[in-house]
């Protein structure tokens, strides 16, 4: 179980800031949920895999 | 800069967080069948859960399953019954299952994840780690299942969940121990 | 002749003192233990692997990266203390966010020979200040992470160990982070 599985069922009613980094540049990401759903995302270009298992 | 990574890396139009990056590979298209290769499998001795050591040679002249696994990657969990079912179809022609569990702490942490199952697991499971996973080329994700040839050969790897896995698996299985050694 | 006894004995002050800095390492000061205590507590719960430096700022208190230090290097030393230590490595709690981009950026060029990064590549590429940079660069090498290596340009530094050049694969998470920030709630680094 990941975060993002969190985020969307334990945090789902809470902001969610996450900072993080992508896999393949380094180049720092920020992320903000709120009610499990993606408001903030920097760099906008950023993918965010929401798949799970 | 080539660190900013280097023209292989600036991905300026998708920078790619991969939060879900403790998942499997998931099926696509392009990967719809394991790879072949005709690399020899890595000669190994890893502890096995019980404690004792576990030699790669006890594989030798077998049609041989090996699957790098974790305990918490859950698709990984739900192949074992598979190949439970496996070994007990062709393990009298000669074919063999090996689990080698990575990323999964020590074999006291395995055994205590394993008996959370609600099956058992009729192979030996052993303790791996970075060293084997460089041996086998490299785990880039879970699960990572290698078919090997009586004469030791890795025939196919197998990456991740993707449609027919299972039925090219037992296809490939029944192939090489119909082969002559 | 009169040389010998104080060589000696500066000898063995000098070995005492050795010896005392290796115990001290592997033991650790109450302020310490507390962090430790709040990080084995949390580790595992919602895929939580707080990093030394998250747990030192959440426990709060004036901590140093001399803490730090004492505190992964007795988390190398006890891998028993928890199982996220032994599953993910004590490399993945003793590093902040800045040394893991760093160690990505200098693994990365280790492994496709090219030579390592300059200080104001790296701080580009980090997205961190040049003093972070050089902070970082210390601390990986005062880990043993990296290793100084006038052949390699730039910063002049390779990884250490091989196990730090090719560490991507099997959803190791050495030099990766996710610090989360459950509003009102709580703060922690996930895998």
């Amino acid at each position: 179980m990941d975060f993002i599985a969190l985020v969307n069922a334990k945090w789902s009613d809470r902001k969610v800031t996450v900072e993080d980094a992508s896999q393949y540049s380094g180049e720092r990401i920020h992320l903000v949920f709120e009610n499990g759903q993606v408001k903030e995302l920097d760099p906008p270009a950023s993918k965010v895999f929401l798949g799970g298992g | 800069m080539a660190g900013a990574g280097g023209t292989g890396r600036k991905i300026l139009a998708a920078t790619l967080l991969a939060v879900a990056w403790a998942t499997v590979a998931k099926g696509a298209p392009q990967r719809a069948s394991g790879k072949q290769t005709r690399r020899p499998m890595p000669g190994f001795e890893l502890e096995a859960l019980d404690g004792s050591r576990f030699s790669s040679r006890a594989l030798a002249g077998k049609v041989a399953l090996v699957d790098l696994w974790a305990t918490w990657c859950k698709p990984c969990i739900e192949e074992i019954p598979r190949w439970n079912e496996l070994l007990r179809r062709y393990e009298g022609r000669g074919f063999a299952v090996l689990g080698i569990a990575i990323q999964s702490g020590w074999a006291t942490d395995i055994k205590a994840d394993i008996e959370k199952f609600d099956f058992e697991i009729n192979y030996p499971v052993v303790v791996g780690n970075q060293e084997i996973e460089r041996a086998f080329g490299g785990v880039l994700a879970f699960p990572t299942t290698f078919l090997i040839t009586r004469e030791g050969k890795i025939y196919k790897k197998y990456v991740g969940e993707y449609e027919n896995k299972h039925t090219e698996i037992e296809a490939d299985i029944k192939e090489l121990l119909s082969r002559k050694s | 002749m009169r040389r010998q006894p104080r060589a000696r004995l500066a000898g063995l002050w000098l070995a005492c003192w050795a010896a005392a800095s290796v115990a001290s390492a592997a033991e650790l000061t109450p302020k310490q233990q507390k962090v430790l205590d709040y990080l084995v507590a949390n580790w595992g719960q919602d895929t939580a692997v707080t990093g030394i430096d998250l747990g030192m700022e959440i426990v709060g208190g004036d901590y140093s990266p001399d803490d730090r230090y004492a505190l992964a290097a007795y988390l190398r030393e006890h891998p028993e203390v928890h199982r996220v230590i032994r599953m993910f490595g004590w490399e993945t709690v003793a590093l902040t966010p800045d040394e893991k981009l760093i160690a990505r950026q200098l693994s990365w060029a280790d492994r496709e020979g090219r030579p390592s990064p300059t200080a104001a590549e790296l701080a580009r590429a980090v997205g961190a200040s040049p003093q972070a940079v050089a902070e970082g660069l210390q601390m990986l090498e005062r880990f043993g992470i990296i290793r100084p290596d006038a052949g390699a340009g730039g910063v002049g530094y390779r990884m250490a160990k091989q196990a730090y050049v090719d560490w991507e694969g099997a959803m190791r998470i050495t030099f990766m982070y996710h610090r989360v920030n459950v509003h009102g709630l709580k703060r922690l680094d996930t895998y």
